[in-house]
């Protein structure tokens, strides 16, 4: 043996945690004493049988694990609870807006051009930033005045609502105003549209969390229901993940009745119009909540336009996840819209059946 | 330190921009792991699973100061540790052994004495575990299931290498004791027969 005990060294050195000189003493100690030796060697055991102890875990609790996470990151989400006065902000401003300025709003468009897609002012597009179709629309949506000052909690991410607002729709995207829809006087189009696009981040947010929640309701769950049980559950705004966003647009919708006085469908409508999508269970939602809407419309330019966008999800969900089942469900739709007697958009129909072609 | 997985590194970046979808990829990375330390610190499921919970709660919400640049892994194991000693240190923590049950099965060729023995030594582990003292505990569940450096569990339990060191050496030599009629059977027995 070469000098004492160096038993208290042990557990350093076995993790290579000691100095060269102080090492290498121990090494040269451990060659000539085999109690310190077995010593190590019994450590060394120790640790190897901790290492195998199991870690015992209730089936399903890591699945459990993260549902119940989410939960917590949905509800503490500051930006999700400061949206209301934002939201409220913009509603109130798309009022004053829409009550003092219906005169500034009309010379802003040329006579007699009906879309606000078409109505652009000159300047603004003279140099865009590579924007989408949708954005377009989007921005479109709202007063000029409402764009140049937006509301003070809503400056949220306009990077990720470009990459969003981008994929929402396929090269084959239907014009941004439904044609078929009737024309409304400026000041209830813009005052939904106005709200509904402050309120459009609340809807972003909820479109990151449906994927999470999602888990817990699965498409296979979804799908295998019959359409009208989805239509009823769309419209009723329960039951899933997904329904956060039909209970805030519903009480988007009632907060723009009470400020505005227009038509709950027509804010429906818009609210949809401008939704996005980033995966296949977003576009199976969308494509659920048009479907509920063209349900409760009993007939009209909206219905048809409704019944169609939710085709054109249904195509989405397809191209996204390539699941059979959402294909089947849009050559479905696809069919029964093109034997409806009172169908108006035939063509656009039969090309988003060709986008299901493989 | 290992530099940033780019993959965990993306999806770090979503999470900060506030994906949801992106943090809940980061957490199935590293659930187990995290509940593993909060289990092994705090020995209780129930509290493991809070503390696990606490851990990637705090994560996401301290996302915008986190260094893209680093791992992850470390930094939440880190997070877990703290979280669950807190807890044991705490008043009203109850520390009571794991539930009993784990699924064994015989591994072929081995006697039934062998089992037997096996599952004795590795109850008395587990209790020699559960009864270290917290802060002992979290070094030995730092250094041996995580593998972290001295220095690492030191930054993490805002103690000094020194005491990492000693820490570390006393819960080893207590288990040692706890296991000493254990260590080496199949040897000496041998040697016996």
């Amino acid at each position: 043996m070469t000098g004492p005990h160096v038993t208290e060294s042990l557990s350093a050195y076995m993790d290579g945690e000691l100095a060269l000189p102080e090492r290498e003493a121990v090494a040269a100690h451990l060659r000539g004493c085999p109690s310190c030796a077995r010593h190590l060697e019994e450590l060394l055991a120790v640790d190897a049988a901790a290492r195998e102890l199991p870690l015992s875990v209730p089936d399903g609790y890591f699945e459990a694990f993260r549902g119940s996470l989410r939960g917590r990151l949905e509800g503490s989400r500051p930006a999700r609870r400061r949206l209301a006065p934002a939201w409220a902000l913009a509603a109130a401003a798309a009022l004053v807006l829409a009550v003092l300025t219906p005169r500034l709003r009309h010379d802003m468009r040329a006579p007699g051009a009906s879309p606000p897609s078409a109505a652009a002012p000159a300047p603004r597009r003279a140099a865009p930033p590579p924007a989408s179709e949708s954005q377009d629309r989007i921005a479109e949506a709202v007063p000029e005045t409402t764009r140049a000052e937006p509301a003070p909690a809503q400056p949220a991410r306009p990077r990720l609502q470009q990459g969003r607002a981008a994929e929402q729709r396929p090269a084959a995207a239907p014009p941004p105003v439904p044609p078929a829809a009737p024309p409304q006087p400026a000041a209830k189009v813009d005052a939904p549209a106005a709200a509904a696009n402050a309120a459009k981040d609340e809807r972003k947010e909820a479109d990151e969390l449906r994927p999470l929640g999602y888990a817990g309701a699965p498409a296979e769950e979804r799908l295998a229901r019959t359409p009208q049980a989805s239509e009823a559950e769309a419209e009723s705004g329960a039951g899933h993940a997904e329904d956060a966003t039909a209970r805030r647009d519903k009480a988007a919708v009632g907060g723009l009745r009470k400020a505005t006085g227009a038509p709950a469908d027509e804010a429906r409508f818009q609210l949809l119009a401008q939704r996005t999508v980033a995966s296949a269970a977003e576009a199976r939602s969308l494509r659920d909540a048009w479907r509920a809407f063209a349900r409760g419309e009993a007939a009209g330019g909206r219905a048809d336009e409704a019944r169609v966008r939710a085709i054109e999800a249904g195509a989405e969900a397809w191209r996204r996840g390539k699941d059979e089942r959402d294909r089947a469900a849009t050559l479905e739709d696809g069919r029964a819209y093109l034997e409806r007697p009172d169908a108006l958009q035939a063509d656009r129909v039969r090309a988003a059946l060709k986008s299901l072609d493989r | 330190m290992h530099a940033a997985d780019p993959v965990e590194a993306d999806l770090l970046a979503r999470a900060r921009g506030g994906s949801l979808l992106a943090f809940e990829e980061i957490v199935k990375r590293y659930e187990r792991r995290v509940y593993g330390i909060a289990l092994r610190i705090v020995r209780r499921h129930e509290v493991a699973d809070d503390v696990a919970q606490e851990a990637f709660m705090r994560a996401h919400q301290a996302l915008s100061t986190f260094d893209l640049g680093r791992p992850f892994g470390p930094w939440i194991c880190r997070i877990a540790a703290n979280l669950a000693i807190n807890h044991v240190r705490s008043p009203e923590a109850r520390e009571t052994p794991l539930p009993e049950g784990h699924a064994e099965t015989a591994a072929p060729g081995r006697g039934a004495l062998d089992l037997v023995l096996e599952r004795e030594a590795r109850e008395v582990l587990e209790r020699a575990l559960g009864d270290l003292p917290a802060e002992q505990r979290a070094v030995f569940a730092l250094r041996t299931f995580e593998e972290l450096s001295y220095r690492e569990i030191a930054d993490a339990l805002g103690i000094s290498i020194g005491t990492v060191m000693s820490r570390l050496s006393r819960a080893r030599e207590r288990l040692r004791a706890a296991l000493a009629p254990y260590l080496g059977l199949p040897t000496r027995r041998a040697e016996e027969g």
